[in-house]
Order: structure tokens, then C-alpha cells, then sequence
């Protein structure tokens, strides 16, 4: 973003100048709304997934002909090790997000060496989002289908209200990392838009 | 086994970029390293992404209970989908390393195309990454088992297949931080051109 400024100098038209700035305010303030998109989703993300737990009487049968037993089991999120990076990983990218909304405010953006290093842990972010979300889906999937090859059966079908928090933890966290795509998108694009200038 | 398909193929594909390094020097336009680290990047996470659809789909285990009893990465959806992953992600790679060697061969022809590569590679990063996200959890589970919704351990009995999903994984683990790196690169090359 400093590089902008300078740019604006070595044309020297004020008008231009001004004209710059405006559009340096203007991707500044759509960067600041998508990262507080994003810190608003993984925030909801983290806390739906992270305060998942369902108690149930579930019914088993031992033995054919003797009336089922009721058990009370407890599907909690702490149980599935995917549940447990996605809560992480959700939690470091709200981090992440106000860490860098507040770098970014206090260096005003105009910090050329500070914003590769902003873009670079947005591309981890988005990297540990996207596979926090995966790791999470396919365990959905199997919670919810069952396998039958490896003989991991059904869970879904016992703790529902556990599986649909899950569910819609996965797509919050979806949105929060569309968002973060998005803002490295925005700062490509506004860096594009400065290069052909 | 992890490091070991991966070590292979890049000295295969190292030649194929060498005369490119080697060939600007006696022209007159400057060497550009930057467009020479664009598509040695590509390379890699082109022939990574293909490694770990081969070792993937050359995973298939069969063990003799008292009947043969298969194990393939067909049986798991989030194996099915890590190669499907892979596969976009290598077409892709491919065809955008094809593009920025046109453009380091002849400078400056369809630089406005290049410099939008930079879109395809964020969206390859996140496939790529989801993809080993899935495909780790699964085998994650596989190989530890899970106590509480009693899903039994896999990897005790299917030993092989275990360690070539693995090592597939590893391999496109690597291929998702050399995305990281190349969008990085990108970025970075974008920023030098902006004149001063």
C-alpha cells in the first residue's frame, strides 16, 4: 500500500493523488469489512462446534426376545479428534483476524514488507481453514452414513441434535473461509489494478 | 515411504527446466528469477499432486482372512475425493506451468493472462488443502481408531495401504505449501513491478 502512495508521488497530478487515496480508503475499508466477516464467522464457528454435546437414551437390544436396554450415552466434541483441530483452527483464524485487523490499522497499511507477511499468514490461514473443514466433512460423512468396508457404523441416526450443531458449525466455518479467500483476492486485485496503472 | 515418491520425481522434471535457466544469459533481455521460481514452483506441485494420485490409486491391499478381502481407496468418499482433488490440481498445475514457460520463453506476450494465474493457484490451495484435511482425518481414524463411537483400527490389519495413503498425504501436503509459497511469490513479484 505504500508502494501506491509512492507511485501517486512520481506522477505528481494532485488530482490523482487524491483520487488514489480515495481508492487506497476504499480497498482498506472493504479489507477491514471482509476480515471482520471472517472473524465473526470463525468466532460462531468455533463456539457452535465447541460447545457440542448431546446426551441420549439410546435403545439396545443384547439379546433377541428380551425388551431393549435404555442407555444414557454422551456424544460430546471432544470425542472426535477432527472436531477437535476444526475448533482450533477456527479459533487461531478469529485470533488471526483481529491480530491482523489491528496491525493493519496501526501501520495505516502503508507498509509494504508488513502486508506480504499479513498476505502470507492469510494464505495459512486459508489453507488451515479449508483443511480444518475437510478433516470435519469426511468425518460428517462417516458419522452420518456409516462404512460399511471398515465396519464403522452409524452415529448420526442416535445423537441427532449433535450431528445437525455439527453440521451447521462446518458450514459457518464454510462462510468465514470464503471470506478469508476473499481478502487475499482483494489485496491481488488491488495490487494488479496499482501494477497496470 | 512419506519422503520417497516425492524425492523421485522432481530430479525427472529438473531437466526439463534447466535449459530454460540455462538459456537466457547469452540472449539480451535480463534472466527474470522470479518467472524462473514461478515454474520451477509449478513443476513441483505439478509433480506432486500427480505422485500422490498414483501412490493413492496403487494403494490396493488384499489380505487373506479365510476370503480375500480388499482394501482400496475406492471404499472411503474422502479418498475418493482426495484424488479427484489431486487430479484437478495437477490439470491445473500443468496448464498454468505450460502458460508462465510460453511467457519466460517469450517475455511479455500474454503477461496480462499470466498475472491472473495468481486466482486459479488460491482456489487450487484451498481444493488441495481440504483434500488432505479429509483424507488425513479419515486415516487419522484408521489408524488410532476411535474409542467412544468404537470405530476399530484399520491399519493394523491392512499395513501397506496404510503407508501409501500416508505417504500420499505427506506428498500433497508439500504440493499445499508450495501453493502457499507460489501465491506468495506472486504477490511479491506483483509488488517489485510496481513502478517506483
Amino acid at each position: 500500500m505504500k508502494t501506491l502512495e509512492t507511485s501517486n508521488g512520481a506522477s505528481g497530478s494532485n488530482e490523482g493523488k487524491n483520487r488514489f487515496d480515495e481508492e487506497l480508503n476504499n480497498c482498506r475499508k472493504y479489507d477491514m469489512i471482509l476480515r471482520i466477516m471472517g472473524l465473526i464467522f470463525t468466532l460462531i464457528a468455533a463456539i457452535v462446534a465447541g460447545s457440542n454435546k448431546d446426551t441420549e437414551s439410546v435403545a439396545i437390544s443384547l439379546v433377541d426376545g428380551l425388551p431393549p436396554l435404555h442407555l444414557t450415552l454422551t456424544a460430546k466434541w471432544s470425542y472426535m479428534s477432527s472436531t477437535v483441530y476444526f475448533v482450533a483452527v477456527n479459533a487461531i483464524a478469529c485470533a488471526y483476524a483481529a491480530i491482523s485487523m489491528a496491525f493493519i490499522s496501526l501501520t495505516g497499511g502503508r507498509n509494504s514488507k508488513g502486508s506480504i507477511l499479513v498476505v502470507g499468514l492469510d494464505l495459512a490461514m486459508v489453507a488451515l481453514l479449508f483443511s480444518a473443514n475437510g478433516a470435519s466433512a469426511s468425518i460428517g460423512l462417516i458419522a452420518l452414513n456409516g462404512n460399511s468396508h471398515t465396519q464403522w457404523h452409524k452415529v448420526c441416526y442416535a445423537f441427532k441434535r449433535y450431528c445437525i450443531q455439527g453440521g451447521a458449525a462446518l458450514v459457518l466455518s464454510m462462510f468465514g473461509s470464503f471470506f478469508f479467500i476473499c481478502i487475499v483476492l482483494l489485496f491481488t486485485y488491488n495490487l494488479h489494478r496499482t501494477t497496470l496503472n | 515411504m512419506a519422503s520417497e515418491p516425492a524425492k523421485v520425481v522432481p530430479p525427472t522434471e529438473a531437466p526439463v527446466v534447466e535449459p530454460e535457466k540455462a538459456a537466457p544469459p547469452p540472449t539480451t533481455w535480463p534472466t527474470d528469477y522470479f518467472a524462473v521460481a514461478d515454474v520451477v514452483l509449478r513443476l513441483l506441485v505439478f509433480a506432486s499432486a500427480v505422485v500422490s494420485v498414483v501412490v493413492m490409486s496403487t494403494s490396493k491391499e488384499t489380505k487373506m482372512l479365510p476370503n480375500p478381502r480388499p482394501a482400496k481407496f475406492t471404499h472411503s468418499p474422502a479418498l475418493i475425493y482426495f484424488v479427484a482433488a489431486l487430479s484437478v490440481a495437477g490439470f491445473f498445475s500443468l496448464i498454468t506451468t505450460l502458460g508462465s514457460l510460453y511467457s519466460l520463453i517469450k517475455p511479455g506476450c500474454c503477461a496480462k493472462i499470466i498475472s491472473h494465474f495468481i486466482v486459479i493457484d488460491v482456489l487450487l490451495l484451498g481444493i488441495v488443502a481440504s483434500a488432505t484435511g479429509a483424507a488425513g482425518s479419515v486415516t487419522y481414524v484408521g489408524l488410532k481408531g476411535n474409542t467412544h463411537v468404537r470405530w476399530g483400527k484399520v491399519c493394523t490389519l491392512y499395513g501397506k495401504f496404510c503407508r501409501y495413503v500416508g505417504a500420499s498425504i505427506g506428498v500433497s501436503l508439500f504440493a499445499s505449501v508450495m501453493l502457499v509459497l507460489l501465491v506468495l511469490l506472486s504477490v511479491y513479484s506483483l509488488s517489485k513491478k510496481i513502478p517506483k
